[in-house]
């Protein structure tokens, strides 16, 4: 079972699209599972044309501080020790407050307490669930919960489903749809992939971004190749990414034109390949290069 | 005022949309842009200036004084990210990516046998075009937390906010913890959307943390007539806000954009009015 | 001398699980005199951990007193952890009996920097699309 890890630094440059449409190619020889670990804004199974998620399950993958309101005795020893500035005081209540949304949950307020009056509580903060798309294969889809926060926990979270379900059905493949940026869910992403597939357009900070994930992908020592997405909107760029790319020897799959198509796939919640059949061969491009590395 | 930009949906146009939105004002207002996707901050390319240090941003590490360290295990034991491990019989051991600098080590130490070290995790730049005046958060490739890298771009612009008309910060995509952190303390936000399934999807979820922050928000389309904007309209009605603005798709904003130049188009004139 | 390995399962007939940090457990075989003298099963702790499975994993087998690894992948973060615990890092697949003996006979390769997935044993073709250092 190999991770094949899609991601791009920049947003919006076409990542689940291609992520969904290399999951139903390889579907068809392999047997795959998809994991959408864009938690914050999880778009893969809306791409796949699955509208109603299956099994949801709550999770929690982290723990805020409350007060125990009638041990508290004010002494205002916890007020200072948050480094996230996360307690402020109540003055009529004369009580700490806790502000929910900068807490982490690192504990230190209740070690300082010297009446134990602060505890801390396991945050539901996302959501699990799982679906067969109409292709066949299963997907499991992460979601934050509103305002919370430990995205990186829960794509780890996320991506132990897929493990599991890949080893009940023996898959080949788990196709990882990772979030834009290089903060936590990407990184937890990328750790234990097989391979990263990073996916870039030819704008300037498209390829700002992707030099800037790359440089994490390389830290974690996991190799990778390009996909150029709408490589025709500005040759001048695209052909920078080819020197680049080029220079540090990295291998470009492939690279696909910017096309109405694409909308229209995406309006129609179809993957592009099932949508039109011109872009088949260029994900037959993409799919025997994944071969060529793990069966050859 | 402070103005957020937001979505999201990544690749929606919000960092577009912020940059000529600051183009626009700075006409004849003072405009602080800030970058606060600090994960991919790109806002400089888009104005084609350089990003001139200002400062590192910097967390706090433990470390530690052997020479009074017992090797009692309690650091590692109290450490919820599992930064300190602890072997017995051996000097506790520091992962410092995965230390938040919360210090809870330092709490019960018995022995106070653990110092307070910085170590960097971002940076702020500076940079300036005609009335515009551009900071930028980034955070250090290989670490994981962006929120403090954009609260400590919020505590840098604190003191000077006064000094500008208009203050517009631009978010990262998502609803996570560094959005959050740029959201708060806000008086306006602009979610900007696309009129995809994603794009509508992505903007429902932007509103109603938007709601739950107590934000007043509107939505701006980019790239609006690729196609159909009622789904669009659905969710901003849903959600009880306005369509202020509808940003074409067109060869010539590509152009503009592609060219690393703030884009201009009458909508983006609109906005920059209804603002004012 | 103890050693542990990366495992799948609970018994030498298991094959070496190729990640160090979140293997689900580990083998503890301790060799007197070029032979095995005792085997133990562990869970690995970190092996259910969100974050920093690596360090963690490599904290558990430095408390079972254990002076070398085997595994196939490991990180740069655990990679730094099992430096300073003086561990060394030695690389094998397949069945843990087999790489055990191959240890035994001073045929497995002891590795000095942190691994990416793509460095043995899948079949991986170098040519294709290497990136990084």
């Amino acid at each position: 079972m190999k991770y094949i890890t899609i991601l791009s630094g920049k947003g919006g440059v076409g990542k689940s699209s291609i992520s969904a449409s290399l999951a139903v190619m390889l579907s068809k020889n392999y047997k795959i599972v998809a994991a959408d670990c864009d938690v914050d804004a999880p778009n893969l199974a809306l791409v796949l044309g699955v509208k109603k998620l299956k099994s949801k399950k709550d999770i929690s993958t982290n723990e805020k501080a409350r007060l125990i309101f009638k041990k508290c005795i004010s002494c205002k020893q916890c007020l200072n020790t948050c480094v996230f500035s996360a307690i402020s005081w109540d003055k009529t209540e004369n009580i700490p407050v806790f502000d929910r949304f900068l807490c982490e949950g690192c504990g230190n307020c209740a070690l300082v307490c010297p009446e134990k009056a602060i505890e801390l509580y396991k945050v539901k903060n996302a959501t699990v669930s799982e679906s067969k798309t109409k292709y066949g294969f299963p997907i499991v889809i992460g979601q934050l919960k509103m305002g919370e926060s430990g995205s990186g926990k829960i794509v780890t979270e996320v991506k132990d489903i897929a493990e599991q379900i890949g080893r009940k059905t023996n898959a080949d493949f788990i196709v990882v749809d990772a979030a834009p940026g290089i903060g936590c869910p990407v990184i937890a992403s990328i750790r234990e992939s097989d391979y990263v597939i990073a996916v870039t357009e030819p704008t300037p900070s498209g390829l700002a971004d992707l030099k800037r994930v790359l440089r994490v992908v390389e830290h974690f020592k996991i190799q990778y190749a390009l996909i150029i997405n709408k490589y025709d909107i500005n040759p001048k760029i695209t052909k920078k990414i080819e020197t680049f790319a080029k220079k540090k020897k990295i291998n470009i799959i492939t690279k696909l034109p910017y096309d109405k198509a694409f909308v229209e796939a995406l309006v129609n919640l179809t993957p592009i390949v099932e949508y039109d059949r011109r872009f088949e061969n260029q994900f037959e491009i993409i799919k025997k290069h994944i071969e060529a590395l793990f069966y050859e | 005022m402070i103005i957020a930009i937001t979505g999201g949906k990544g690749g929606t146009g919000k960092s577009t949309i912020a940059v000529a939105l600051a183009t626009e004002l700075a006409k004849d207002k003072n405009v602080l842009l800030v970058d606060a996707d600090v994960d991919c901050p790109n806002d400089y390319l888009l104005l084609s200036v350089k990003k001139k240090k200002i400062k590192d941003v910097t967390s706090m590490l433990p470390k530690f004084d052997f020479d009074k360290c017992i090797k009692c295990g309690s650091c590692a034991n109290v450490c919820r990210e599992h930064a300190i491990l602890f072997v017995k019989e051996k000097y506790p051991i520091l992962v410092p990516e995965q230390c938040i600098g919360c210090k809870a080590c330092m709490t019960v130490c018995p022995t106070g046998a653990i110092l307070e070290e910085k170590q960097v995790i971002g940076y702020i730049y500076g940079s300036e075009k005609d009335n515009i005046k551009l900071v930028t958060g980034e955070l250090k490739e290989g670490f994981e937390e962006s929120s403090p890298i954009v609260n400590a771009v919020k505590t840098h612009i604190y003191n000077e906010k006064e000094k500008y008309d208009y203050v517009i910060i631009d978010t990262a995509a998502g609803t996570h913890c560094s959005v959050i952190s740029a959201l708060r303390d806000v008086d306006y936000a602009i979610a900007v959307t696309e009129p995809t399934p994603l794009g509508e999807h992505d903007l429902a979820l932007i509103l109603r943390l938007a709601k739950t922050l107590g934000i007043k928000t509107d939505v701006v389309i980019n790239r609006a007539t690729i196609a159909n904007n009622k789904n669009s309209e659905n969710v901003a009605k849903k959600f009880g806000v306005e369509i202020i603005a509808r940003v074409p798709y067109s060869e010539e904003i590509l152009r503009q954009y592609s060219k690393g130049e703030p884009i201009k188009h009458k909508s983006i004139e609109t906005l920059a009015a209804k603002l004012k | 001398m103890k050693i542990a390995i990366s495992s799948t399962g609970r018994d030498l007939e298991s094959t070496v699980d190729i990640r160090f940090g979140r293997c689900p457990f580990f083998v503890i075989v301790e060799i007197e005199d070029n032979e095995i003298k005792s085997t133990k099963f562990i869970e690995n702790p970190a092996g259910k951990l969100a974050g920093g499975a690596g360090p963690t994993a490599a904290e558990a087998v430095a408390n079972e007193g254990v002076e070398k690894i085997i595994t196939v992948n490991v990180g740069p973060r655990a990679f730094g952890v099992l430096q300073q615990l003086g561990i060394e890092i030695y690389q094998g697949n397949g069945k843990i009996k087999d790489v055990v003996q191959l240890f035994i006979e001073g045929k497995l390769v002891k590795i000095s920097g942190a691994t990416g997935p793509m460095h043995l044993g899948l079949g991986a073709g170098r040519r294709h699309g290497r990136g990084g250092p």
